[in-house]
């Protein structure tokens, strides 16, 4: 590619096969994000909802905090195989998940502030917290992708939130422990379903 | 009537550089070398022009070990490549 001077038709196709293979390229965007953090949180749930009432001991909640696992594992990863190219609806996404990501750490951090302060820890919130911040950070994507069962599957997560925010309202925060089986359930629905979707959906542009 | 062509965009690869960072938020020297079928000299050689015009961006750093060039559109380039794709309708009549 060294011409230096071009006519009018060369340049126009020139700028159309440029921006073509670009689209081309850059559409290997995938779902593994949303398969790293589904398939965490569906191991996890099974196993703190075997293990709590088998060992009867609540501590076995604390393995939710390994749900912070896949965000290390995607930045060693991305350290080593940055994308070539970034697009606006990558740049857009990765924005979003960067709000929701925050909002996770804020409210980890006003828990165990509020655990300092009044000794009381109920960190059963992080349950429909966690299924409101997943499901509005999947629904968006999925206006941005575009993509219908992005922005349908968040709803079972919405709803059971609202059902968990109700419950704990009426018992004082006391908690079953079906609630692990229903966020690993939900989280199915919204991230390893989307993720195999848009893995899959990729897959036919390359 | 027909209006000149800007002469920085009207030369084979940095309109190919411009036409590619037009539909992406940012690209790596990896990419743009690959995709324009360029050679390093050159192409480092055309960045640095469009850098110095103020058309592009230029981020260097480094991920581990290994340095990293990451190109993106300014607002200026966006301007000049959109009056350039106008200029040249009239050159085709569109």
């Amino acid at each position: 590619m060294n011409k230096q001077k071009l006519n009018g038709q060369e340049s126009l196709e020139l700028i159309a096969q440029m921006i073509q293979t670009t689209k081309q390229t850059s559409q290997v965007g995938n779902g593994n994000t949303f398969l790293y953090y589904g398939y965490c949180s569906v191991i996890l749930s099974i196993v703190s909802y075997t293990l709590i009432p088998l060992t009867g001991n609540p501590l076995w909640y604390n393995i939710w905090f390994l749900m912070f696992i896949p965000n290390i594992i995607m930045s060693m990863k991305q350290e080593k195989e940055a994308a070539p190219v970034v697009t606006y609806t990558d740049q857009a996404i990765n924005n979003v998940w960067k709000v929701v990501g925050t909002l996770f750490i804020l409210t980890v951090a006003t828990l165990l502030a509020l655990l300092a302060i009044y000794s009381y820890p109920n960190f059963a919130l992080m349950f429909p917290l966690a299924l409101i911040y997943t499901g509005v950070g999947v629904a968006i994507t999925g206006v941005i992708l575009q993509e219908k069962w992005l922005m349908v599957s968040p709803l079972l997560s919405i709803l059971i939130a609202i059902y968990m925010l109700f419950f704990m309202s009426t018992t004082k925060g006391f908690i079953p422990n079906s609630w692990n089986l229903l966020f690993g359930i939900s989280l199915f629905a919204s991230m390893v379903i989307s993720g195999h979707i848009l893995n899959h959906k990729s897959k036919t542009y390359v | 009537m027909f209006k000149e062509l800007n002469p920085l965009l009207h030369s084979e690869l940095r309109l190919a550089i411009m036409s590619i960072l037009i539909s992406v938020a940012e690209a790596e020297f990896t990419y743009l070398k690959q995709t324009c079928n360029a050679t390093a000299g050159n192409l480092s050689v055309q960045l640095d022009k469009l850098n110095k015009a103020g058309y592009i961006n230029v981020k260097k750093e480094f991920v581990g070990k290994r340095p990293k060039t990451t190109c993106s559109i300014t607002p200026e380039g966006r301007t000049a490549f959109e009056e350039y794709v106008e200029n040249l309708k009239t050159y085709i009549q569109m």
